[in-house]
Order: structure tokens, then C-alpha cells, then sequence
């Protein structure tokens, strides 16, 4: 049964089979905490939490089902090894720190109407993300701007293509823009924005064909998937040996995140 | 200054260099410590000076696995920059922690590609030997006197030979270099008719030195003639600085100074009348904050035109262009500018005048009358002896800078920068030692012994060895006065001459001259010998001889003794050690301190200032709080700083603190901040900023102040007082 986790080099993504369902997923974000003589307590994060992901392959999963896993604990994958949570692909696949700077114009905040949400900073001018792309599958990549009506906001670029401009859309005021890419084959999406108009970058995955989960007029926050991994080698209990074909086992594996989000 | 955010994300960035040139490096972890210690004072008050040396350590993850032995090879000796920012909400904007080199290079295991690095401040350079020139002047403005120098200018020198400049050094098309900080003569230029008029140096709002008003003239090397464009650039120490440069003996001027905030002023005296004019001035973005540089274009005899800009290479602000009478003589020279330093005439617009200073030196408040007998040493022994004698510190900071900083800033005579309180701080340790507790302190220092005389009686130098001289010939004596030094020579005059009655015996310089070397035969003519005596340093002095008769002479008198004679006014030598004590009696001292402020204090009000203070400073023992952790990081406080430290619910503590000592380092996810405290007494103006505060200024007025605090009894009033550096 197909569970919607994909593994290997971002240009051979294999889907894992046989998953058991409830995935842990736990975060470890360095944090420090200082309390006052007064007795108040202050807190500093850093800026990143790399995630863990505990999978599980019962009862009984055959050799072929882990053989990728296996390849990538054994280091000898041709590439680096990338790790997609489709169902979190549907939500944003961008990085968090790349949907929005972590910036404080005002301390009262305020509400986005457009989303619903409180207001989230304006992305930084110039900044560059790269995530990588599967081929044959659709992806659409929205944001808020303020800017004119065709004006340039930024570019998209499939691996090695030309740099195809974003445009402000009609209208005036704050206002959602999106586009949508299907590269033929497994590509890198760098995404440039050229302004300091656009906020809430959001890139999905299509569910099949060009539906998606949910309308371009929705914001969710950055789950950075696809993100490089660690395979930690496999646990496995040996369960039986049958007199024909492969024997079967159990196999807990770990996938750890590495690496910095949003360069390949 | 913001706070950071209750729940923050703290962000650094380290750059170094292991041997292939600059690169942002993955670090995993660095600490930075500054501590102001040394300068042989006992210790709770060498808390308050002395100097320091950061140095840290970074562990860095090199993703090329660089090792020795590598094609592309890692090394240690480059340079690290450290930035670190806290979080206050605004866009992150990181504040320099170091500006280091990297000492030692270290891989702990072969197996990870962990490097350890050691770094500390580079005072490499600073080892540099230093020769303290020797420096007398003396005018004759006003009665004669020598003119003060600011012990400050010996850490100039210091920091110059180590290669960190207060202001930008001499460029190549200068005609006139005078750095002013500390001393008044030219660097490049001659220096003239050198008086001294008292409150002669400052210190300015960014803790740079600066002269107040000149006190002589400064002649440039060449003239400064109509159709030709020079640029004068200096540093401004206070508003209204201003530069006049001259016709010969003042006869024309051209004063030029920037007045308000937004103009510039120009001022021309052509001989009978004087033109002024304002023009506009705007602080031009990336300028050195007080640095200003004007174009003078003489157009004509009858035209002169001024423009200002404040940045390397920034826009001229519109000409003042003024027609007066005509002003055809050459400009040679400079007898009046106020509130300067770092003056420079040049005839081209060398962008090195701009360059960056590598040392912020204040006044020291020091001032030596002579700088004899100093010697050679290197320039960071030399720096620490000068700031420890003049109770300051001298440090390098947080931006690689060399910083001095005298004593009334380190007992904290400024307002405060900050404040912290009980919820700035994870707690406030504090410890009191009874170690440095002293019954009787002695201040040793060495002034000069000047001679000042009005008749050219200071014999400075005399010749051990005669001197003959072939008919008609000149010959050379170079005399070497040592450690000693002297200033306007005197004429000479034949031994037996008394000229009229003008020169009695014993005073003005003498020769004398025989015709055989054993002395004898006929005294030559008063006139046979001609001696000019040139002073090349003020320890140095070129004696040339012309022997204007027709046969040969021995420069010695009747006997056959060597007899040339130097004498001057103004003569002065290393001198001998004062010794000034206060408290119980030497018999009956028991833990006596003794501390040699050597000869980098020659005045006797300085040295009974220092006394006093080290006195109140050792009498009874003061707390010091080590370690004290910041909760709520903040990049801008800088060693050195004067705080206050409020906290009426745990320990009552409530003064002004001196950052002694800084530790920062950074983690995955944390950047903490720990501190050194030294508590300072409270100043005279501590109590008037107070009462300024309190809107007293009558007696009636404190009186009904204090009852209604029910201060009725001087213990209570003691305890008030004490308070008054936490208000």
C-alpha cells in the first residue's frame, strides 16, 4: 500500500510501501533558558529545527520493500538522499524560514484579511530559494504582493531553462498572485523574488493531475519538504525463513534531516 | 536601545580565514573574553584600569575537509570577524564581537571535520619597538615656558609604530601634517613662536584627543600661491572647529570652519578688511563622523573660492566664491585654528585621508613639560605603562581598534549608558576582600629638571675634544646632549668677549681658539671663528665652525683645554623621582602601597589627584561582582562602559558600575552574555547631576529634601550619598 513517503535522490524517488501507519515525527530545535533573579524566564531559539522521522515496516516487510532504505543507510546511493512527506508537500513545501523573515514592524500585529491569519513580514528583496522537483507531477506557487499591476516580482527556473518572470496580476492593493510549473522531468525550482511587495510564499504539490488540496487564496505555513536526510541503519527483527524466496523481518528505520534548507 | 524579545532567535556570523582567503564559516560554537587587568595596581582598583587583550575560541565544521597535508592546505594566522545579533524584533543587524586573527588551528580527531580555533586580538604589530623622540618647546609668549605635552601623545606614537593610526598618517603630496594629538609641532612643516595658553587639549564626544587652540605657527613646507587648489582636511573636536592659514606674518588670512550643523563658513582678510561668507553643508552618508576636507581654489589675487565635503570621494557642497582686495602673497603658513585634529594641507585630494582610524586615544589629562631620556621600548609596553600611570585603560575593542580611555571616564564621570536591573540579570554575586585594603599609599613620579633662564646661562653641552680647522674650511661637531634636551640656543660669542657688556661671563655660548694645539700663542680676533649652531632635535644640535684667518685653528683656550660651549634658555633632563604619601606615618604603616607613576606624570597636581583616589580607593575594601550572567543579551554594552546597576530587593545595590570584564559566546540556539562589575564611588558630579535631577539648587531647598527623606543623621546622609550613583 502506498503511503505517500517518498525516498532517494531527487531525480529517482522511490515511494515506500508497507509503512505502518502513526509516524513519529519529533523536532529538535536548540533552545537555551535563562530565568531572572526576579524570576523571569527568557528563552533563545535557534533559528532552525532539524526533524526525525521514526518509520516502521510490520509486520513482516519483504527485502524489496526496504531495499532503498537499506542502499541509502549503506552510503552508496548515487546522490544526495531526499525524503518527501507528500501529505506535507500538499500543505507548503517551502522551508519556514523562506515563507516569511522573522522581522517585528509593530508589536501590536494585526490581522491579514487575505488569509485570515496574523499579518506575516514582507519577504526579503532578492531572496533566493532552490527545492527540488519531481517530474510529471504539478506544482503551484503562490504569495501575496501589493505591487502595480504587471510589474516583475520575480522569476521561476526550472534547472537550466531561462528565468521566467513572476507578474503582479490585475487589480490594486494587496492582492493573491500564483503560477504554476510542471517540469517533464525531475528538476530544480529556484525561485527568485526580485521586490519587497510579495509575503506568504507558498509552493504545493498537485494531489493528481492539476487538482489541488485546497484553492491558490489559502496560506498554510512552510513544512520544507523535500529535505535531505540521514538514514540511520535499519533495526530489523529477523521474523522467518520461508523454504522458497525471500526470508521476511520487521525494520524500524530513523531518517534524520541534514543539510540547509533551500539550497541543493 | 531595543530589548531582545522574551522568546528570541539569537543569529551570529563568523568569517575566517584558514588559509584561503576570507569565507563565512560553519561554526559550531565561539566565545569571545575581554578583561581589563594588569597595570600593577593593587586589586580592587586595578579593576578600574590597566588594559586588556581579547582572545576566544571557535569551533568550526569545515566542509572541504581541509587538512595540513591537503592540496588546498589550512593554516592559522588569518583573520576572523565575528557579528552577532540579539534579536530585538527589527530586521536583524549585527554588532562587531571581535576582530580577531586566529593563533592556533586545531583538528581533535581525523575521523570529523571539527575544527578547533584559537583567536586572539592581534597585537603582533604592537611589538613593534617604539623611540620616543625627545620633545622641548618652548615660546616666549607671555613669559618664557615650555609648552605641555599630553602623555596621551606617547600612546599615539605607540599605537602609530604598531600600525593603528588615531588619524590618518601624512600622504605624499602634503605640505603641511600636524596630527595634534597630544603634541603641538608639524609632523611635516616647521613649528614657530610656540606659546602656551593653558586648557590646551580635549577629548571629544567619540573619546578622540584634540588641540583646542593652536599655540604657534606652523609653517607649510612650500607657499600656497594665487592659481594654485590645495585641500586642508582634519577631525573636528568640537563645533564651531575652525583652520586660519596665512600670509607671511599674518598679513592676509583665509580662516575656513564649519558653523551649525548645515553650513560652512568662510572668512577672508585681505590686509584692511575682512569678507565672510556662509555656504551650505550637508553630513554626507559613509563619512567618518567629524572628519571634513575643504577645497581652497585662489582663482585669482582678487578671487578665492571654498567648498567642503565630509566622505572619501563624496559630492563638493556649492563653492563660497569671495572677491576682495587684492591678496597676491603666497600662503606659507598657519597661527590659529581652534578645536582640531588631524590637520593635513595637501595639494592633492589623496584618498587616504579618509582612511579609518585604528585608535581612538583621549587626553589623558597628563602633561609632561618635556619628554626626555624615554628611550626605546615596544609599542605595547609603552601603551600599558603610559595607561596604567595615568590611571586609564587601553584596550582593544570589539572592532580590532586600539583604545584609550583616561581616568575621569573609568571612574565613571560620565552619565551612564544603561541601566540594568534585577531582571536584566540571572544574579549578582558579589565578594569583598580585605587583601587590597592599604594604611598608606605612596605615589612615586619623575618630572623633568628644567632649567628656564633669560640670559642664556643652561650650559647644555661642552666639547671633550678640540676641533681644528684648516684656514678657510668649515668643519662640523654633531652634538649628542644624551638624554637630555634644549631648546633657543644661544648665540656664540668668543670666551673672552663680554660684547659690550651684553654677555658677561658664564652666560651665552662660548668658543675659543689658538693657534697650536696646546693652547698659547696670540688670542685670534673676535671674529676669527664664525659658529652657527642649528638644532636638528631637541637633543641633537649641529655645530658648524668657519675658521675665517689664514692659519690653521684649535678650538681650545690658553691652557690647551677644549673649549666650545653650549648654552640655551631652556634646558631639560630626566630628573629625579618625587615621592608624595598619604596616610598613617611610614614607621607606622603596616600594609603600605606603593605605586611608580614613572615619568609619564611630571605634574604635581595630576600626581596629588592620583593619590587622593588611590587613597579613597584602598582605604576601605569595595565589591566587586564577577560573573554576572545578562539574561536578556545586549550587543551594545562594550568594555569599558559605565552602567548603572539598580537592585533595592536583594542586594540594595545602587550605583554605577564599570565593565571590567566581557565574556560572549555563542551556542546552537543560545548567545549568552556574562559580566564583570566593578562598583565605582560616586563623583562630585554624580552629586550635581542629582541634585539637578531632584530640582534643588538652594540649601533650603536640600534641607527640606533630606528631612522629608528622613535622612537626620550623617550615617543616613553617608548612605544617601552613596546611592547617588544609581540615580
Amino acid at each position: 500500500m502506498k503511503s505517500g513517503l517518498w525516498l532517494g535522490p531527487y531525480g529517482g524517488m522511490v515511494e515506500l510501501d508497507g509503512v505502518q501507519a502513526a509516524v513519529p515525527v519529533s523536532q529538535a530545535r536548540p533552545t537555551r533558558e535563562v530565568v531572572s533573579l526576579a524570576g523571569s524566564r527568557f528563552v533563545q531559539r535557534a533559528r532552525r529545527g532539524p526533524r526525525e522521522w521514526a518509520l516502521t515496516f510490520a509486520p513482516w516487510g519483504a527485502p524489496g520493500l526496504i531495499a532503498v532504505l537499506q542502499a541509502a543507510a549503506q552510503g552508496i546511493v548515487n546522490g544526495d538522499v531526499w525524503f518527501l512527506d507528500e501529505a506535507a508537500a500538499r500543505v507548503n513545501m517551502l522551508p519556514p524560514e523562506f515563507t516569511a523573515p522573522r522581522t517585528m514592524s509593530s508589536t501590536a500585529g494585526s490581522i491579514d484579511s487575505l488569509t485570515g491569519l496574523p499579518s506575516l513580514a514582507n519577504v526579503t528583496t532578492g531572496q533566493v530559494v532552490v527545492m527540488p522537483l519531481r517530474g510529471g507531477v504539478n506544482y503551484r506557487l503562490t504569495g501575496i504582493t501589493t505591487s502595480t499591476s504587471g510589474t516583475t516580482i520575480g522569476t521561476t527556473k526550472l534547472g537550466a531553462a531561462s528565468a521566467v518572470n513572476v507578474v503582479a496580476p490585475a487589480g490594486s492593493g494587496a492582492r493573491w498572485w500564483s503560477t504554476t510549473l510542471a517540469p517533464g522531468s525531475a528538476t530544480e525550482l529556484t525561485v527568485t523574488i526580485s521586490v519587497s511587495t510579495v509575503r506568504n510564499l507558498r509552493l504545493v504539490q498537485a494531489v493528481t493531475g492539476t487538482t489541488y488540496a485546497d484553492a491558490a487564496t489559502v496560506w498554510l505555513p512552510g513544512q520544507g519538504t523535500p529535505c535531505k536526510v540521514q538514514v540511520v541503519d535499519p533495526e530489523r527483527t529477523l521474523q522467518q525463513i520461508l523454504t522458497s524466496g525471500h526470508g521476511r523481518q520487521d525494520a524500524t528505520v530513523t531518517l534524520r534531516e541534514v543539510g540547509i534548507p533551500g539550497v541543493i | 536601545m531595543a530589548v531582545p524579545r522574551p522568546d528570541s532567535v539569537p543569529q551570529s556570523t563568523v568569517s575566517v580565514d584558514v588559509g584561503a582567503g576570507a569565507e563565512t564559516a560553519e561554526a559550531a560554537t565561539w566565545s569571545v573574553d575581554r578583561d581589563l587587568s594588569g597595570g600593577g595596581l593593587p586589586g580592587q582598583v586595578r579593576a578600574a584600569s590597566g588594559f586588556a587583550v581579547g582572545s576566544g575560541q571557535v569551533s568550526m565544521h569545515d566542509s572541504q575537509v581541509r587538512t595540513a597535508w591537503t592540496t588546498s592546505r589550512v593554516r592559522p594566522g588569518g583573520s576572523v570577524s565575528i557579528d552577532a545579533a540579539e534579536d530585538t524584533g527589527t530586521a536583524y543587524s549585527q554588532r562587531p564581537v571581535a576582530r580577531m586573527v586566529v593563533t592556533d588551528l586545531e583538528a581533535p580527531s581525523a575521523l570529523s571535520t571539527e575544527r578547533a580555533l584559537t583567536i586572539a586580538d592581534d597585537v603582533t604589530s604592537m611589538r613593534a619597538p617604539v623611540n620616543v623622540p625627545a620633545v622641548l618647546l618652548s615660546g616666549t609668549a607671555g613669559g618664557l615656558d615650555t609648552v605641555s605635552t599630553d602623555a596621551a601623545w606617547l600612546i599615539y606614537l605607540a599605537a602609530k609604530a604598531g600600525g593603528r593610526h588615531a588619524v590618518p598618517p601624512a600622504v605624499s603630496s602634503a605640505i603641511l601634517v600636524a596630527p595634534l594629538c597630544g603634541y603641538f609641532a608639524a609632523e611635516v612643516g616647521a613649528t614657530s613662536d610656540v606659546s602656551d595658553p593653558g586648557l590646551f587639549w580635549g577629548t571629544d564626544a567619540s573619546g578622540r584627543i584634540y588641540c583646542r587652540q593652536a599655540a604657534g605657527t606652523l609653517t607649510l613646507t612650500e607657499p600656497f600661491a594665487v592659481g594654485e587648489t590645495v585641500y586642508v582636511t582634519w577631525t573636528e573636536g568640537r563645533w564651531a572647529s575652525h583652520v586660519r592659514l596665512e600670509t607671511a606674518s599674518a598679513a592676509a588670512t583665509i580662516d575656513i570652519g564649519r558653523i551649525g550643523s548645515t553650513q560652512f563658513q568662510v572668512s577672508i582678510f585681505d590686509g584692511t578688511s575682512s569678507t565672510t561668507q556662509v555656504g551650505p553643508w550637508a553630513q554626507q552618508a559613509s563619512a567618518i563622523p567629524g572628519r571634513m576636507q575643504f577645497r581652497i581654489v585662489r582663482t585669482s589675487a582678487t578671487s578665492t573660492s571654498v567648498s567642503i565635503r565630509s566622505s572619501a570621494g563624496g559630492a563638493w557642497s556649492s563653492a563660497v566664491t569671495i572677491t576682495h582686495a587684492s591678496v597676491a602673497g603666497p600662503i606659507v603658513q598657519s597661527s590659529w585654528f581652534e578645536e582640531v585634529s588631524g590637520l593635513q594641507v595637501t595639494r592633492a585630494a589623496d584618498s587616504a585621508l579618509w582612511s579609518a582610524a585604528g585608535a581612538t586615544i583621549a587626553s589623558s589629562g597628563s602633561l609632561l613639560q618635556a619628554v626626555v631620556g624615554f628611550g626605546q621600548t615596544d609599542a605595547w609596553s609603552l601603551a600599558q605603562a603610559v595607561a596604567a600611570s595615568t590611571m586609564g585603560a587601553v584596550w582593544i575593542d570589539e572592532t580590532g581598534t586600539l583604545i584609550y580611555r583616561a581616568r575621569d571616564l573609568m571612574r565613571g564621570s560620565g552619565v551612564s549608558v544603561g541601566t540594568i536591573t534585577a531582571d536584566g540579570v540571572t544574579d549578582l554575586p558579589w565578594s569583598l576582600s580585605m587583601q587590597d585594603v592599604a594604611d598608606r599609599v605612596e605615589v612615586t613620579y619623575q618630572p623633568p629638571a628644567i632649567s628656564l633662564v633669560s640670559d642664556y646661562s643652561a650650559t647644555v653641552w661642552t666639547a671633550d675634544k678640540a676641533v681644528s680647522i684648516p684656514a678657510g674650511k668649515t668643519r662640523t661637531v654633531y652634538a649628542d646632549l644624551g638624554t637630555a634636551a634644549a631648546d633657543q640656543l644661544a648665540p656664540f660669542f668668543p670666551l673672552w668677549s663680554t660684547n659690550f657688556g651684553l654677555a658677561p661671563a658664564g652666560t651665552y655660548s662660548r668658543w675659543a681658539a689658538a693657534t697650536s694645539a696646546s693652547g698659547g700663542g696670540v688670542t685670534p680676533s673676535d671674529t676669527a671663528l664664525q659658529v652657527t649652531a642649528t638644532r636638528l632635535s631637541p637633543s641633537r644640535v649641529r655645530i658648524d665652525i668657519r675658521n675665517t684667518t689664514a692659519s690653521t685653528l684649535w678650538t681650545v683656550d690658553g691652557t690647551g683645554t677644549p673649549s666650545l660651549i653650549l648654552r640655551a634658555n631652556v634646558s631639560a633632563s630626566p630628573g629625579e623621582p618625587v615621592t608624595i604619601a598619604a596616610g598613617a606615618t611610614a614607621d607606622a604603616a603596616r600594609n603600605p602601597v606603593t605605586v611608580d607613576l614613572g615619568p609619564y606624570v611630571q605634574d604635581d597636581a595630576f600626581a596629588a589627584e592620583a593619590l587622593a583616589w588611590l587613597q579613597s580607593m584602598t582605604t576601605a575594601p569595595q565589591p566587586v561582582l564577577d560573573d554576572v550572567d545578562i539574561t536578556q543579551v545586549d550587543m551594545s554594552i562594550r568594555l569599558g562602559d559605565v552602567r548603572k546597576l539598580v537592585d533595592p530587593s536583594y542586594t540594595g545595590i545602587a550605583a554605577k558600575v564599570l565593565v571590567a570584564g566581557t565574556h560572549l559566546s555563542a551556542e546552537p540556539g543560545s548567545l549568552a552574555q556574562r559580566l564583570r562589575l566593578v562598583v565605582l564611588l560616586p563623583m562630585f558630579n554624580d552629586l550635581d547631576r542629582a541634585l539637578a535631577t531632584l530640582g534643588i539648587t538652594t540649601f533650603d531647598q536640600l534641607d527640606t529634601y533630606l528631612v522629608a527623606q528622613g535622612i537626620t543623621t550623617f550615617d543616613a546622609l553617608d548612605t544617601w550619598l552613596l546611592s547617588l550613583g544609581g540615580l
